[in-house]
């Protein structure tokens, strides 16, 4: 070793040396404080560890309400008397279980099992055990008050929901284990109640508002000496939607009874005017607290209840997707607005027969009177000109396979191509399948809302927009802090006058008397629209009545007026046979609604609005 | 010819993580919902002592070629904490690994250890000019810097606790050192306008002024205090610290289980852990002191006087002495990162200490 490092080592061990004495000290100044704290201050500190009431305790905050675009109120708070049990003050879990027993209905055994289990294992934190108690319990609590001290009674917001949009607005209900993982949950504990569904999970940070604290000091009996400190809650923001509560209460009557998804839109923003799906749920049956039992039967009922048909039923478009490849033919050249197919009921391909809707056949046709009449043989022969990739393409320009971005949960939908095939099923693609996407059958599939969007771009001149739900948002003191502006996601590239001859076909749907639609044309409005049916099972058509599950599905999807629309609908009903004599009806219903005066009438308007609101809100 | 490890240093801290894990069992007996972290921890030091292993019976200077690819990595990781870390209550301090999480920051204090132990044995006897004393600045800032925006203020604590004790052994200048002192009192008023967020400063000034906010951030210090007083000599026995019991104590598995293990235990278990932590300290300095060459002794040196600042500040935390930084005990403290930084630390340490007479 060189002298020279011989020489620093020396220099670095005697320097260490000298840490040892830095060590010594601040190991001294340790001992010296315990001996402080433990010797000197000993008593004093233990008889604060003994009387050591001080807690805090969490104020829930104010949920943010949600309005209509006019400011209806949809989901609100109401003052509810809420029943708490403080573990740690629990004395006697037999005699309270048998008090308990006629409030929560429960066997005085399994209530006492449940008292000793809480007496274990949760001191110190009040466990909510009844919600929204009645006049009659609470002063029934009230007066037994000194000889159960551990139960509270405290005044709690509780969501309260018009029967309205269910699954737009969607639930809250208490946070599950899982979901306290999650990170758009960062800020709740456990026994908060979060939004689980709709509005109320995409915009739960909003709503939610910052929890305050209470400092406290207690007695041993657990009540409140003093109130040291406390940390108001902040109120969560007031969301404004673009719904309009008539449209929407007028949209549910029409779909009652019914198995179906419609939804109305505002071709010019993207706005959501209406959406609904049947069969629906009660909302208000989260916030009271839902027993299992009927959780259970909800969400195993066969019909769905708590799926939202509207982003997230997936079904084949059927005729309504004619427009699509009516607008592939056009713009790839395929076919001009003259040129004539003959269809004679029925076309060869291969070895298979395709037949046409109509037995006897359309006779020589072109594309506009193939979209009025709904001619599939024109569009099989259209679509085995264009190829599937071909109608893949347009599918996809047109919206479909792909998210719409609306806040709520969506399905994706499915728009199918050989590879797409190939890959999931491993088998190769039928050249008569190109035939069934031609005529939106097969394996394609669409949500309501996505044939929405693609409505909507085609009677504004080709915008996309992202359907828009939020349409601003209010702080606690009424400021506006945010203005929804629409998103415009891009444009149908497709040529000006193609889209015209589309539209125009799609007027005379309704208007023309060999129209799908003529039976329920409008003679207040013009209207443009397409049928469309969704095959269940194909079956030869003829004329048997079949089992319900087996009918199909019925389609209607159109806008309003013709040359300045204002409104799209589109409208679906689950196995509603022929599109003619059940969707387009409800649509030109919904239509004649919003676009007279009939939606001004005060069975559709709500009592409660938010001026009214304001001073009974409690903070 | 010394080759054997060094059994008593093995068994203080064997018996340090027994403590640590009785403690962490009462602090959630409970809390039916927290007392996997037991189980969790276990499992830690489990992995700890494997890690403990291998870094012991390695050839400690070999490492030495990797360190500027550790370092490296590690600012690559706290870079990455920052863009893809998920936050805990404010600060993003994890990097998810799938399975479980990291804390980069953990892992940087080791690795600053051996880089400046790499740079020290190889520079001259002293830091001569300014240049190659601003090369360790930034060499040691770089990641604390990083550490910071986190942000986890504890940690950079730490590394500069750290590069200051390294420092005071390998002579600076004075100069430069007087230099470096006036330019950091001129710079503190800026840290605290524009580094530390309003929940640090709360902290300071609540340490400062314990009146000024009994029931906000004072809470936190109040209750450790009461926690650890009212333990008296002999502690209100194990599961039985009221304290502990009904959580009035914050963080009482991480930051403050030293009070839960006082309120337990009293003033003689703190007086036999606190000897414990004692002699290992004094025995890492004794490595330092007799390892055989410069880069041994940086390396020695740095390793123990992580463990020193670590417990001193934790304790001292505890005990109402220093404002409310989160600093981890060595050992005791629950957290997988922690944990398998210090067994691998104590693993190079002994690893050092076996070859004193190479």
């Amino acid at each position: 070793m060189p002298l020279n490092q011989k020489r620093q080592l020396e220099q670095w061990r005697s320097r260490t040396r000298r840490l040892a004495f830095v060590v010594i000290f601040a190991f001294i100044v340790v001992s010296l404080r315990l001996w402080h704290l433990q010797i000197l201050s000993g008593s004093e500190y233990r008889a604060l560890s003994k009387n050591n009431r001080l807690g805090i305790e969490s104020v829930s905050a104010c949920r943010g309400f949600i309005y209509d675009r006019h400011g209806t109120l949809i989901a609100k708070n109401n003052a509810c008397f809420n029943l708490f049990l403080y573990p740690h003050l629990l004395k006697n879990p037999q005699r309270y279980a048998a008090f308990l027993v006629d409030i929560l209905k429960r066997p005085k055994e399994q209530l006492f099992l449940y008292l000793e289990k809480v007496k274990q294992t949760y001191p110190l934190r009040p466990l909510l055990i009844k919600k929204a108690l009645s006049w009659e319990e609470i002063a029934y609590i009230e007066g037994h008050h000194f000889e159960f001290p551990a139960l509270v009674i405290k005044i709690e917001p509780m969501r309260v929901y018009h029967h309205l949009a269910a699954h737009l607005i969607g639930y809250i209900s208490e946070i599950s284990k899982e979901q306290l993982k999650e990170r758009i949950f960062s800020n709740a504990m456990g026994g908060d109640l979060v939004g689980q569904y709709g509005i109320e999970r995409a915009y739960q940070d909003m709503l939610s508002g910052i929890k305050g604290e209470r400092f406290l000091e207690i007695d041993a009996f657990g009540r409140e000496l003093k109130l040291l400190k406390e940390i108001m809650p902040l109120s969560g923001y007031n969301l404004y939607l673009t719904i309009d509560v008539r449209l929407q209460k007028y949209v549910e009557e029409l779909l009652e009874k019914k198995t179906g998804a419609i939804i109305v839109l505002d071709p010019n923003t993207g706005q959501v005017l209406a959406m609904a799906s049947t069969p629906a749920f009660d909302q208000n049956l989260f916030t009271k607290g839902i027993d299992t039992q009927t959780w259970l039967k909800l969400k195993n009922d066969s019909n769905r209840p708590f799926q939202n048909r509207v982003t997230t039923g997936l079904y084949p478009p059927g005729s309504v997707f004619k427009v699509i490849t009516a607008i592939a033919g056009l713009e790839e050249g395929a076919v001009s607005p003259y040129t004539k197919i003959y269809c004679s009921g029925e076309f060869k391909f291969g070895n298979r027969i395709f037949r046409c809707w109509k037995k006897s056949g359309h006779g020589w046709i072109n594309v506009k009177g193939a979209l009025i009449q709904s001619c599939d043989v024109f569009f099989y022969k259209l679509g085995k000109k264009l190829g599937i990739e071909c109608l893949a393409r347009y599918a996809k320009a047109c919206g479909f396979g792909q998210a719409t971005g609306i806040e709520i949960n969506e399905a994706k939908g499915l728009v199918p191509t050989p590879a797409h095939k190939w890959a999931i099923w491993k088998k190769p693609w039928q050249k008569g399948e190109t035939l069934n996407v031609a005529i939106g059958q097969g394996s394609l599939l669409t949500t309501p809302l996505q044939i929405a969007m693609f409505f909507t771009a085609l009677c504004n001149g080709g915008i996309m927009y992202k359907p828009q739900v939020l349409l601003k948002v209010e702080d606690r003191s009424g400021k506006v802090i945010k203005e929804v502006k629409p998103i415009v996601k891009g444009n149908l590239p497709f040529h000006k006058h193609t889209l015209d001859i589309i539209i125009e076909a799609l007027a005379r749907v309704m208007k023309s008397p060999l129209g799908t639609g003529y039976g329920s044309r409008s003679t207040k409005i013009p209207i443009a629209g397409k049928t469309g049916t969704a095959q269940i099972v194909s079956l030869p058509q003829e004329e048997v009545e079949l089992p319900y599950l087996y009918r199909d599905h019925a389609w209607f999807a159109g806008f309003a007026p013709v040359n300045n629309p204002k409104i799209v609908v589109v409208v679906l009903i689950e196995h509603g046979g022929s599109a003619s004599s059940t969707s387009a009806p409800i649509a030109k219903r919904i239509i004649e609604f919003f676009l007279t005066n009939s939606i001004l009438d005060t069975r559709y308007s709500m009592p409660e609005t938010r001026i009214e609101h304001r001073e009974t809100r409690i903070e | 010819m010394e080759y054997k490890p060094n059994w008593g240093l093995i068994t203080v801290a064997l018996s340090i993580v027994i403590i640590g894990l009785l403690t962490l069992y009462s602090a959630n007996y409970r809390l039916d919902t927290e007392v996997t972290l037991f189980y969790k921890q276990i499992c830690w030091v489990i992995l700890g002592i494997m890690f403990m292993i291998i870094a012991i019976f390695i050839n400690y200077y070999r490492l030495k070629f990797y360190i500027p690819y550790l370092y490296v990595l590690i600012l690559i990781l706290l870079g990455s904490v920052l863009i893809f870390g998920h936050s805990v209550m404010g600060s993003k301090r994890w990097l998810s690994l799938g399975l479980f999480a990291i804390q980069p920051s953990e892992f940087t204090k080791p690795i600053i250890i051996l880089i400046l132990a790499k740079y020290f044995s190889e520079a001259e006897t002293i830091i001569h000019g300014l240049k190659s004393f601003l090369k360790v600045v930034a060499l040691v800032f770089l990641p604390a810097i990083l550490i910071i925006l986190e942000p986890h203020l504890g940690t950079a604590l730490i590394l500069f606790m750290l590069f200051s004790t390294m420092i005071f052994v390998v002579p600076v200048r004075p100069k430069i050192l007087w230099g470096s002192a006036c330019l950091g009192i001129f710079l503190s008023p800026l840290i605290w306008f524009f580094v530390l967020k309003g929940y640090q400063k709360k902290r300071i000034i609540s340490f400062l002024f314990p009146s000024h906010d009994p029931l906000g951030a004072g809470y936190h210090i109040l209750q450790s205090k009461i926690a650890v007083g009212s333990g008296w000599i002999f502690g209100k026995g194990f599961l039985k610290g009221t304290q502990t019991q009904l959580h009035f104590l914050p963080e009482r598995c991480t930051d403050f289980i030293f009070s839960v293990f006082a309120e337990e235990w009293g003033l003689l278990g703190c007086l036999v852990l606190l000897g414990l932590y004692f002699y290992l300290i004094t025995m890492g300095l004794d490595i330092a002191k007799k390892a055989k060459t410069s880069f041994g002794t940086m390396l020695a040196l740095g390793l123990t006087a992580m463990f020193f600042w670590q417990t001193v500040i934790n304790i001292a935390m505890a005990l109402g002495l220093l404002p409310i930084v989160g600093v981890p005990l060595p050992f005791m403290s629950y957290g997988g990162s922690t944990s398998l930084v210090n067994f691998i630390s104590l693993g190079l340490l002994i690893n050092v200490g076996r070859r004193h007479y190479l």
